[in-house]
């Protein structure tokens, strides 16, 4: 799509589309990630609602190119939705297309995160946080309904959770 | 007057056999009568002239081939005694002066070479010091490509000298920004700081420069007249680099020309007619330019209409730019050039597919309220009221008028007559397309800016300016960029309501017919974009914007109120859906092929998928109720056991559960005859739909795992795939994305053939769907992933005969050369692969594109029937 050939001054200030974020549990070398993140057709969709189904990621993602599949994110011990996604398209044409328009945008009235993923591995759906979740719902500081209300460390405090 | 001169030999082998090869050159240089002299001695391969302009140069290598001699020339000149530019000639030094070991037998006399010669293919390179110089050009033509994993870029950082990067993107920066902000200082003070930078560095950086403002020239068209000024000055101080930057910019036009990209060789072309205007070219050559593009409309024969039409609109769009000097000072040729136009595009231009291409089209009584306009008459109707009123135009700005003391006694160069390259039959050209117009003067707020008529030249070219930067960013899909852009435009351009001029831009993109330039989601974010930074004028313009395609759908073509579907109902999706829907109330009640109603409905259904029944509910008022889409889920009746078919389904169910194997479920669908049964596959995929009705993901699980059963007793036949078909309908009648998404999953499995697809999507059990927009999604969605399929086999097709032509050159250069025996044959054998693998291709490209017209066929045929 892009012509090397001539200087274009739109791609002199462009940044990376690859956020600074670094799966650290990647099997291979920090080299073989990046060619993986840069070659890879898959994207991570972060900051979804628990209760956000599978088929609105089908249309939401779908309407950027041609989805293989898509792989929610689950809770590893209750193995309920928990907030993330990956999206695996065929190509990473499309992939490109629904990064670049989709970043930031919103699905269940909630502004998603999307980013490239060095392509799926089982056991990667798992939430990886002590209370089963992501990560990142035991640090917020937000009361978040989408996403079972207060962080789980203050839930579990309070003798809800766990 | 010659100032240093630069010798180098290179020396370029191919490695095959190590042995010590050199050679020597001797000759003397003259500048005029004068001894070309500044001598001072350096590397082996490379030199500088003694006082009396002689030369002696020497170089040896260790190479495994015969090396190939290079004698290069680079030659400083000093053009006007202050700001050197760079020559470089290249000879190709005879074999035969090559002579075994490390210091050469034989020295070869080049003679007296006076430099005012000027030779046919000189070029002109920057060199930044000597080290940079023996580095890059010893590098350039190494034959062997270095396999070191740091990549070509890394490895040409590595070799400049330091600071060059920093220079280099200093001079992109100031030079691909000028004009975007002024800060305090006026544009004229800018633009003169701009030129007495870049005349800093013109000695040292010269290539780089004319680079970056050639970049600047096909990627920034929205600031033309700003680097026209800046190149006029520019020429006006130094003769030279005008010269340099159109020979640079007459290349590239050359070279987008023959790669197809039109867009970049027009921003060219718009240029170098406006170089007339900052006194860089001639006025006559550039009418020479103009009547040679002419030529060719009324000399080509055989060539398809839009190559021609190209050159029309070209020569068209320029004139706005060159037009009132051309009225000025050569108002013969004008009329001319006009009436040249005119006889075209009077009397031989065709427009039969104009109906094709309009968003609305006039349906019985019914009658657009805008006409929409082939593109080329429209801007040909605006010239001409452009001529009418004496080519005086209120938009481009004409910066060098500031400075014109010190444009009017420049030099000017002849700009070459223009080539198109010949047109095979691959070739490409832009389709035609309508002018889009949603507004009216009388839909944008009283107490604004009025718009500007549709005739008139200025709706053109700011339509223009909004298209440019919308393409030129979308290159790179950058949303936010390009909302950037346009929202720093909105703030320049104060005298129209440019909400509205925006909005109907990128909907005339997002709705050109057959298809648009970019994908249709990087518009619906661009518009969200916008939405939010400039929050008070957009979302208005917006909100009018559909409620006019609303009253108009009944004009509208079905595919682009499908499109508009997809981006409101995305749009909604991102403003929790907070609309006036109340206004949309009637629609409901009308008839369901409606125009209205279908528009309303496919949003409310699209809005759906989009969030949750519960939700819908919530958003739509009350009495919506009625007309609310029915509860998406599955329709199983097998489980009541008063159903005929309770026994057959909980058999099934128990195989499924058992994880019985592919032959079992088989066993299980034969009839008694042994072949299989209708009803027992139909019963079989709506057992496998209910237990993975639950999300997609189990749906696929399913059908992947019984594959071979599916694939297998449909190839029985085509009614096997309907009661497939039908059995998928029954089940998710209420969700047709569900529909969508498992036909589109069995194509790619190849359980279900396009062709019946089709003909069961336009059969008669299927008419009552005929106004949902599924239907014609399910039906593109196949068509548009089969097609992209062929050219990914047509890509690797051409690569392969790529492959297999190079393959055979390389045998044949080798002929004659003293060659090992088994590398021959290793050759050869690979040769043969690589035919195989053409054949095979070929093949199989031929076999699809054969499948893709049938299938053309196929749709024709059903759509006629069912029409009838």
């Amino acid at each position: 799509m892009v012509d090397q050939l001539t200087f274009d001054p739109r791609n002199r200030n462009r940044g990376d589309s690859i956020s600074q974020y670094r799966d650290q549990r990647y099997k291979g070398t920090l080299k073989e990630q990046e060619i993986a993140l840069r070659s890879s057709a898959t994207l991570y969709i972060g900051n979804l609602s628990y209760y956000t189904r599978e088929e609105q990621v089908y249309e939401l993602f779908g309407r950027g190119g041609d989805v293989r599949r898509v792989i929610m994110g689950l809770d590893r011990f209750r193995k309920t939705p928990c907030g993330f996604c990956f999206v695996e398209f065929y190509t990473r044409m499309d992939a490109e297309i629904a990064m670049e328009a989709l970043n930031q945008t919103r699905l269940d009235e909630r502004t998603v995160r999307v980013d490239w993923d060095a392509g799926f591995v089982e056991g990667r759906q798992y939430g990886r946080g002590k209370h089963g979740g992501q990560v990142r719902d035991e640090y917020r500081k937000d009361y978040d309904p989408g996403r079972g209300g207060w962080n789980k460390m203050i839930a579990s405090r309070g003798g809800g959770d766990e | 007057m010659l100032r240093i001169t630069v010798l180098a030999l290179a020396l370029f082998g191919v490695t095959l056999a190590m042995r010590d090869q050199s050679i020597a050159i001797h000759g003397k240089l003259l500048c005029g009568a004068k001894p070309a002299s500044n001598v001072r001695d350096d590397l082996l391969d490379q030199g500088y002239t003694d006082g009396n302009g002689e030369f002696n140069l020497k170089g040896g290598t260790a190479e495994l081939t015969p090396i190939d001699p290079v004698f290069k020339l680079f030659i400083f000149i000093c053009d006007d005694g202050i700001k050197p530019g760079m020559r470089k000639v290249k000879f190709a030094l005879p074999k035969s002066y090559i002579t075994e070991g490390q210091v050469p037998k034989k020295t070869f006399d080049i003679g007296i070479l006076n430099l005012e010669t000027i030779f046919a293919k000189e070029e002109r390179e920057l060199i930044v010091s000597r080290k940079h110089l023996k580095m890059s050009n010893l590098g350039m033509r190494r034959r062997h490509e270095d396999h070191d994993d740091d990549g070509g870029v890394d490895a040409k950082r590595r070799r400049a000298p330091p600071g060059v990067d920093e220079v280099q993107r200093k001079l992109e920066d100031v030079i691909s920004r000028v004009g975007d902000k002024e800060d305090g200082a006026s544009l004229e003070n800018n633009l003169e700081k701009l030129c007495n930078v870049l005349d800093q560095y013109m000695e040292n950086y010269r290539s780089n420069i004319i680079e970056i403002m050639a970049g600047c020239v096909v990627y920034l068209p929205e600031k033309l007249t700003i680097y026209s000024t800046v190149v006029g000055i520019l020429n006006a101080r130094n003769f030279n680099f005008g010269g340099e930057i159109v020979e640079k910019l007459t290349q590239i036009l050359q070279d987008k020309l023959d790669s197809g990209d039109f867009n970049a060789a027009l921003n060219v072309i718009l240029f170098l007619c406006d170089l007339g205007n900052s006194r860089v070219l001639t006025l006559n050559s550039i009418v020479e330019f103009i009547e040679s593009m002419l030529q060719l409309v009324f000399e080509e024969k055989d060539v398809p209409q839009v190559r021609i039409d190209w050159l029309i609109y070209a020569i068209l769009h320029a004139l706005p730019w060159i037009g009132s000097e051309l009225k000025e000072k050569k108002p013969d040729e004008l009329n001319n050039i006009l009436e040249g136009i005119k006889n075209y595009i009077q009397d031989t231009r065709k427009r039969e597919y104009l109906p094709l291409i309009q968003v609305w089209c006039s349906r019985g009584e019914v009658t657009v309220i805008h006409e929409q306009e082939d593109y080329l008459d429209c801007l040909w109707a605006q010239i001409n009221k452009l001529k009418e009123d004496n080519w005086k135009e209120l938009h481009i700005p004409r910066h060098h008028l500031a400075f014109e003391s010190v444009l009017q006694d420049a030099l000017q160069h002849n700009l070459p007559a223009f080539s198109a390259p010949v047109h095979r039959e691959e070739s490409q050209y832009p389709f035609p397309y309508v002018v889009f117009r949603l507004f009216d003067y009388a839909d944008c707020p009283d107490d604004g800016p009025v718009l500007p008529g549709h005739r008139a030249i200025e709706r053109f070219l700011i339509e223009e300016e909004i298209r440019w930067i919308i393409e030129n960013n979308g290159r790179h899909l950058d949303k936010k960029s390009c909302a950037k852009e346009l929202a720093q435009y909105a703030e320049t351009a104060t005298n129209v309501p440019i909400a509205y001029m925006i909005l109907e831009v990128v909907l005339s993109q997002m709705f050109k017919l057959p298809s648009a330039p970019l994908p249709q989601i990087f518009y619906h974010s661009l518009l969200l974009e916008l939405c939010k930074l400039l929050p008070k004028s957009f979302p208005f313009a917006l909100a009018q914007a559909i409620e006019l395609v609303y009253q108009r759908a009944d004009t509208m073509q079905p595919i682009i109120i499908d499109r508009v579907v997809d981006w409101f109902s995305f749009h909604l999706s991102n403003f929790q859906y907070r609309w006036s829907w109340e206004d949309w109330y009637g629609s409901l009640a009308a008839s369901a092929f409606d125009p209205k109603h279908i528009f309303t409905k496919e949003i409310i259904e699209k809005c759906l998928r989009l969030s949750y029944y519960d939700r819908l509910k919530e958003f739509l008022p009350d009495n919506f109720g009625p007309h609310l889409p029915p509860l998406p889920e599955i329709r199983y009746t097998f489980d009541d056991p008063d159903n005929e078919y309770f026994e057959t389904a909980s058999k099934f169910s128990q195989l499924f559960q058992s994880k019985a194997t592919d032959e079992q479920m088989l066993e299980a669908l034969k009839g008694p005859e042994g072949d299989y049964e209708r009803d027992a596959f139909g019963i079989f995929f709506s057992v496998l739909l209910k237990l993975g009705c639950k999300t997609y993901s189990h749906v696929f699980a399913a059908l992947s795992r019984y594959h071979h059963t599916l694939k297998t007793v449909s190839e029985a036949g085509d009614e096997l795939q309907l009661v497939l078909l039908q059995a998928l309908y029954a089940c998710w009648k209420t969700y047709p994305q569900t529909i969508q998404v498992v036909v589109d999953k069995m194509l790619k499995m190849q359980v279900l053939d396009c062709a019946v697809v089709f003909s069961w999507l336009f059969s008669a059990d299927m008419k009552h769907e005929m106004n949902r927009q599924w239907l014609f999604d399910t039906m593109n969605t196949a068509l548009s992933r089969l097609s992209r399929h062929i050219n990914k086999v047509e890509g690797e097709y051409k690569d392969a005969e790529r492959e297999f032509n190079s393959k055979d050159n390389r045998i044949r250069d080798r002929d004659g050369d003293e060659q090992m025996e088994d590398e021959e044959l290793f050759a050869a054998s690979a040769k043969e692969a690589a035919r195989e693998r053409l054949n095979e291709l070929k093949e199989k490209h031929e076999t699809l594109r054969d499948f893709q017209k049938n299938l053309f066929l196929d749709i024709f045929h059903v759509c006629f029937k069912s029409v009838t």
